[in-house]
């Protein structure tokens, strides 16, 4: 190999990735080469320059993980969950329609009418919040303060119980989930203000490794 | 949260990537653990701006997991990732009329030799000069000069991130170091007087 080509390698032989022939070309060359030996003590103190000034790269915030978290379930809710629930919900409508005027006996037609009553009436008393009492506000009844939030996966293999006890540890409620992705989103009590507070029931959300595999604060 | 194990090699990369494409969330959060520092430090060097960093970053990283299914394995997994980032850091400067950051021949602050100020400089002093000469580079040169020194990226990888020919690489980098040549030839000097 001639000098030329050697000389346009050696900032690859600093960085240690030629191949091996290469590597060996460039060995064989530089104790007959003081130019190119000049050259690579150069490129190694380019390298250093580029490794220290990289190195000032500034701590990225805390959060970001969760936040990619956040967009990604965003897209797939856009991408497919959406669909899939609005044509699911739209087929077990259709069923019980299509069944109320198929020749059935009379009685069966009234049940599936009234089990659709009890379908909306449930409905609008959820929506209404008449029901909120069972799942508990974190603000009192009628309180409109909201606690913190964290977005928690459970391990697979934590059973119900222990989720619930490590919950009402923290005095959180699940207000969200699970998403496509399996994420919850827990709420803490309004009461917790202090951003050191959170932090520390984020961590020991975190330290119950074997109930919970990720806990972040939702930003 | 800690990644499970510390799996790292082209190999596990690629077999996140399989499962992030399958819409395995564990494996994404592995890979974003393996990657954000290098990915942020690559697009800090880009972009030189500490608050588009992390927004910028997110959206490599959300790319990968939209694109996943696309990732053939004919290229290492760090290769088709910094692919991404290259582009997004391209493109983020573009928005911002900031492309080409500083051609070569215009890059009048970075020394351009003879007996400049910098032979009257300590070694401290070349070292900061070599910096900010290293900032003042254009986006291909600064990417070239950090993909091969920082990321340790061989000059084929670096051509398949920038979608150019390997002589293209060798050329960036014979011209962005050609610029430098004044301050490293004088910290040579430095070197062997100190």
């Amino acid at each position: 190999m001639k000098h030329e080509q050697i000389s346009e390698l050696l900032p690859w032989y600093v960085s240690g990735t030629l191949s091996k022939a290469e590597l060996y070309d460039v060995k064989t060359h530089l104790p007959d080469c003081g130019e190119c030996r000049q050259e690579v003590e150069q490129l190694r103190s380019l390298q250093k320059a580029e490794i220290d000034l990289s190195a000032e790269t500034p701590e990225l915030p805390p959060n970001l993980l969760a936040q990619a978290l956040d967009q990604i379930e965003e897209y797939e809710r856009e991408r497919t969950g959406a669909r899939e629930q609005r044509a699911g919900a739209w087929d077990r409508l259709a069923t019980a329609w299509a069944s109320l005027w198929t020749p059935t006996p009379v009685l069966v037609r009234a049940m599936v009418a009234v089990q659709l009553l009890l379908l909306v009436g449930v409905t609008a008393f959820y929506l209404a919040g008449i029901g909120g009492d069972e799942m508990g506000t974190a603000g009192g009844p009628g309180g409109a303060t909201v606690g913190a939030r964290i977005t928690v996966r459970f391990d697979a293999s934590a059973s119900e119980e222990t989720i619930r006890g490590t919950l009402r540890q923290v005095e959180a409620r699940i207000v969200d989930g699970p998403s496509a992705l399996g994420l919850y989103v827990v709420e803490l009590p309004a009461t917790l203000t202090e951003d050191a507070e959170i932090t520390r029931v984020v961590e020991a959300l975190r330290a119950r490794t074997g109930i919970i595999t990720f806990a972040e604060r939702k930003p | 949260m800690q990644p499970d194990e510390a799996v790292t090699g082209a190999e596990s990369e690629a077999l996140w990537l399989r499962r992030i494409a399958g819409g395995d969330r564990r494996a994404f959060e592995q890979l974003y653990h393996a990657y954000q520092r290098r990915v942020a430090a690559y697009l800090f060097r880009l972009l030189s701006d500490a608050d588009a960093v992390g927004e910028v970053t997110n959206d490599v990283m959300v790319t990968v997991w939209k694109e996943a299914k696309r990732f053939e394995g004919r290229s290492k997994p760090s290769t088709w990732i910094f692919g991404i980032a290259h582009h997004k850091a391209l493109s983020e400067l573009r928005r911002r009329g900031r492309y080409p950051v500083v051609d070569l021949d215009e890059a009048r602050e970075a020394p351009d030799g003879g007996e400049s100020p910098e032979a009257r400089m300590t070694r401290a002093e070349l070292r900061t000069t070599l910096k900010r000469a290293l900032q003042q580079l254009s986006a291909e040169h600064r990417a070239v000069i950090q993909l091969t020194f920082f990321q340790n990226l061989s000059y084929k990888e670096i051509a398949a991130i920038q979608g150019c020919p390997v002589n293209t690489v060798k050329t960036r980098m014979f011209h962005a170091k050609k610029k430098l040549q004044p301050i490293l030839e004088r910290m040579a000097i430095g070197s062997d007087s100190v």
